[in-house]
C-alpha cells in the first residue's frame, strides 16, 4: 500500500485483532485488520453497527491494545508502552471528538476547552490557546456559555477545539456530523480540512454519513471485523 | 487574565476539586455537615473535658495537696487521737509538722436570749493555725488562751471585727469567752475549715479527731502517706491516711477515662460520617463515569484522576472539619469560663483535642475517599465511554 514518496505513517497496525469476553463468550471485534494513518490524510470508517468500527477506533487512540497483531506509533509496538506512557502519548498526539461530545456541564466552553490542559500549570498560555481555538471554530462570542446554552452544533465545535488544544498529530472523531445539520456538518469538515493544510492533522472519522464518507481521502469498510473494499 | 486564575494554575488539583465539589453543593454540604458533627463533639467534649480536670485539680491543689491527713482508723480502740498517738505519729514522720485539730459544734451567745450553732475548730496553738490557714487581718498571741481567730465569711456575714467578744459554749459546759483577735482570709474551704477557731487547751479532754501532716510537696505528701500506712495499718487499720495527691491521680485517671470514652463515642460519629463521604463519593464518580473517562482519555494519569478526588473528599472533610472547629471553640471557651475562669486559658490538652479533631476529620475523609477514587482511576476509559 505505501509507496516511497508517501510520508512515514503516523500511527501504522498489522494483523490487529482485538477480542473480548463477555459472559464466557469470545467475540472477536476485529480480525486481522491492517491499517496505516499518514499525516494530512483523512480516513473514514465505516461500517454497519458491531462491525468493530469503535473497536478500531480506540485502538487508534491508544485507549485499548489488541489481543494480538501490532499497532506501531512512530516505529514502537504501543503493546510494549506502560499504562503511564501510552496516556503520555495521547496526551500530546491525539485529540478526541466523542460522539455524544461529552462536555463537563458546569463549566463554560472555554473550561471546556482548557480541560486537557488544566494540570499543565500554564493557565495563562492555555486560556490564550483555547481563546484562539474558539474563535477559530467560530464561538469567539460563545466563551463564558455553558454546554446547555449552545447548540449541538455549537457543542460539537466546542469539543472539536477541545481536541485540538494539545496540537495533536491525529484527530479521532467519532460521528462528527452525526447530529447536525448539513450546513453545520459542512463547517466541521471544512476545520477538518484547514487542520489537515495547515497543521498536517491525520483525521480519522467513524460515520454512518456517506457525505462525510465523500469527502474523506480513504474509505475503510468494516463487517464483522474485517477490512472489505 | 485575572490574578485568581494566575494563582488557580499553580494548584490545578485543587481547582478542579473546588469546581466538582461545588457542582454537587447540597451532596458536599451535607457530607461536610457529617464530619462537623463529629468534630465538633469530639472537640467539644475533649477540650471540655480537659478544661474541667485542669479546673478541678486547680482547685483541689489550692486545697492542700501537699498535705496528709490523718483520721482514726476503723479498728481502733477510741475514735479519735491522744497526744500520745500524736506523738507516734510525729515520730514516724520525723521533722515534719503535724497538725491536731478537733472539730465540735458549738453555741454561739450573741444576745442572752439567742444563740446560734457555730462549727469550732480546736487547734493547738498559734503557729500550728498559721501552719494550715493563712490570716488576712490581726495578729495571733504567742500563747494563745482566751482568743478567738473566726473565718473571713464568718466575720463579714456577722459584721465582727477584731476586739469583739464571742461568747460560746460546747456541750453541756459553761459559756466562755473569747476576744476575737485574727480573720482569716478566704478561700478556707476545705478539709477541716470551720467558722471560729479556738486553742485546744480550751478542751477539756485533749481528744482530737484528725491531724493533718504538713509536707513540702504534693510528691512528699504521698512519701509520707505511704510511710504512715506501713507502720500503722500493716495488720490493722488504725489510721485513715488520705492525701490528695493519690487522690488527684485517681481524680485525673478517671476523669481521663470518661473523656477517652466520650471522644470515642465522638470519634464513631465521625467514622459514620467518613461512610456518608465514601458513599458521596461514589455517587459522585458513578455519576462522572464518562467523564472521568474523558479525562483518561485525553491525557489525565490515573494518578491525576486520584488526586482530583481524594482533593475533593479533603476539601469536603476540611470544610466541615474547619466549621466544626469554629462551632466548637466558642463551646470550649464557655468551659473554661465556668472550670478555669478565663474563657481564653486553653489547656495544651484542649489544644491538642482541637487540633487532632481537625485532623481526624480531614483524615477520615480522605480514607473513605481513597476507595471511590481508586475506582475510578481504575476503570478503563474504553468501558466508561461506551456508556
Amino acid at each position: 500500500m505505501a509507496t516511497a514518496d508517501e510520508p512515514e505513517p503516523i500511527l501504522r497496525g498489522q494483523d490487529v485483532v482485538r477480542e473480548y469476553r463477555t459472559g464466557g463468550q469470545t467475540v472477536r471485534a476485529l480480525d486481522g485488520v491492517d491499517f496505516a494513518i499518514r499525516p494530512a490524510e483523512f480516513v473514514a470508517v465505516v461500517g454497519p453497527s458491531g462491525s468493530g468500527k469503535s473497536t478500531l477506533l480506540n485502538l487508534l487512540g491508544l485507549l485499548d491494545v489488541p489481543t494480538s497483531g501490532r499497532v506501531e506509533l512512530g516505529g514502537e509496538d504501543v503493546s510494549t508502552f506502560d499504562q503511564g506512557r501510552r496516556t503520555r502519548t495521547r496526551k500530546r498526539d491525539v485529540g478526541f471528538i466523542f460522539q455524544s461530545y461529552y462536555l463537563i456541564p458546569t463549566l463554560t466552553a472555554l473550561e471546556n476547552v482548557e480541560v486537557p490542559r488544566l494540570l499543565d500549570r500554564t493557565p495563562v498560555e492555555t486560556r490564550e490557546r483555547a481563546t484562539e481555538l474558539l474563535e477559530r471554530v467560530g464561538l469567539g462570542d460563545r466563551l463564558d456559555h455553558a454546554p446547555d446554552e449552545l447548540s449541538g452544533g455549537q457543542k460539537q465545535r466546542v469539543a472539536t477545539a477541545r481536541a485540538l488544544i494539545n496540537d495533536p498529530n491525529l484527530l479521532l472523531a467519532d460521528e462528527p456530523t452525526g447530529n447536525l445539520d448539513r450546513d453545520t456538518g459542512d463547517s466541521i469538515l471544512d476545520l477538518f480540512d484547514d487542520l489537515r493544510t495547515e497543521q498536517d492533522v491525520a483525521v480519522v472519522t467513524v460515520t454512518h454519513d456517506e457525505y462525510v464518507a465523500d469527502a474523506a481521502d480513504r474509505v475503510v469498510r468494516l463487517i464483522d471485523g474485517e477490512v472489505r473494499g | 487574565m485575572s490574578l485568581r486564575h494566575r494563582l488557580g494554575g499553580s494548584v490545578p488539583v485543587l481547582v478542579a476539586a473546588v469546581r466538582n465539589v461545588s457542582r454537587a453543593k447540597l451532596r458536599s454540604a451535607l457530607a461536610a455537615a457529617a464530619i462537623l458533627i463529629g468534630v465538633v463533639s469530639i472537640a467539644v467534649v475533649g477540650a471540655g473535658g480537659e478544661a474541667f480536670k485542669s479546673g478541678q485539680l486547680q482547685r483541689v491543689e489550692s486545697q492542700g495537696a501537699t498535705n496528709v491527713y490523718v483520721f482514726p482508723g476503723p479498728d481502733r480502740e477510741r475514735e479519735y487521737f491522744t497526744r500520745e498517738d500524736l506523738a507516734e505519729i510525729q515520730e514516724t514522720v520525723g521533722t515534719t509538722g503535724v497538725v491536731a485539730t478537733t472539730t465540735r459544734d458549738g453555741q454561739w451567745h450573741r444576745r442572752s436570749d439567742r444563740s446560734e450553732q457555730v462549727s469550732l475548730n480546736y487547734v493547738e496553738s498559734a503557729a500550728a493555725l498559721r501552719a494550715i490557714t493563712p490570716v488576712a487581718r490581726g495578729e495571733l498571741p504567742s500563747t494563745w488562751r482566751r482568743q478567738a481567730v473566726v473565718s473571713a465569711r464568718f466575720a463579714s456575714d456577722h459584721g465582727l471585727a477584731t476586739g469583739d467578744r464571742l461568747r460560746i459554749s460546747t456541750g453541756d459546759e459553761s459559756v466562755q469567752t473569747y476576744r476575737v483577735v485574727a480573720v482569716l482570709s478566704e478561700p478556707t474551704g476545705g478539709v477541716g475549715s470551720a467558722e471560729v477557731y479556738l486553742p485546744a487547751r480550751a478542751l477539756d479532754d485533749r481528744q482530737y479527731d484528725r491531724a493533718r501532716v504538713l509536707t513540702g510537696s504534693a510528691d512528699e505528701a504521698e512519701l509520707t502517706a505511704a510511710l504512715l500506712r506501713e507502720e500503722f495499718n500493716e495488720r490493722r487499720d488504725r489510721l485513715l491516711v488520705f492525701e490528695l495527691t493519690s487522690l488527684l491521680r485517681l481524680f485525673t485517671q478517671v476523669v481521663n477515662g470518661i473523656n477517652t470514652f466520650l471522644v470515642g463515642i465522638g470519634a464513631i460519629s465521625l467514622v459514620v460520617a467518613g461512610v456518608a463521604i465514601a458513599n458521596t463519593m461514589l455517587m459522585a464518580v458513578i455519576r462522572r463515569r464518562e467523564e472521568i473517562g474523558v479525562l483518561r482519555a485525553v491525557g489525565y494519569s490515573r494518578g491525576a484522576v486520584v488526586r482530583i478526588l481524594l482533593a475533593e473528599a479533603g476539601l469536603i472533610g476540611a470544610a466541615g472539619a474547619t466549621a466544626g472547629v469554629v462551632l466548637a471553640l466558642p463551646a470550649v471557651m464557655v468551659a473554661n469560663a465556668a472550670f478555669l475562669g478565663d474563657p481564653l486559658a486553653f489547656t495544651p490538652g484542649a489544644v491538642g483535642y482541637l487540633a487532632a479533631a481537625f485532623a481526624f476529620g480531614v483524615g477520615i475523609s480522605l480514607l473513605a475517599g481513597a476507595y471511590p477514587a481508586w475506582r475510578a482511576a481504575n476503570e478503563r476509559p474504553v468501558d466508561a465511554l461506551r456508556g
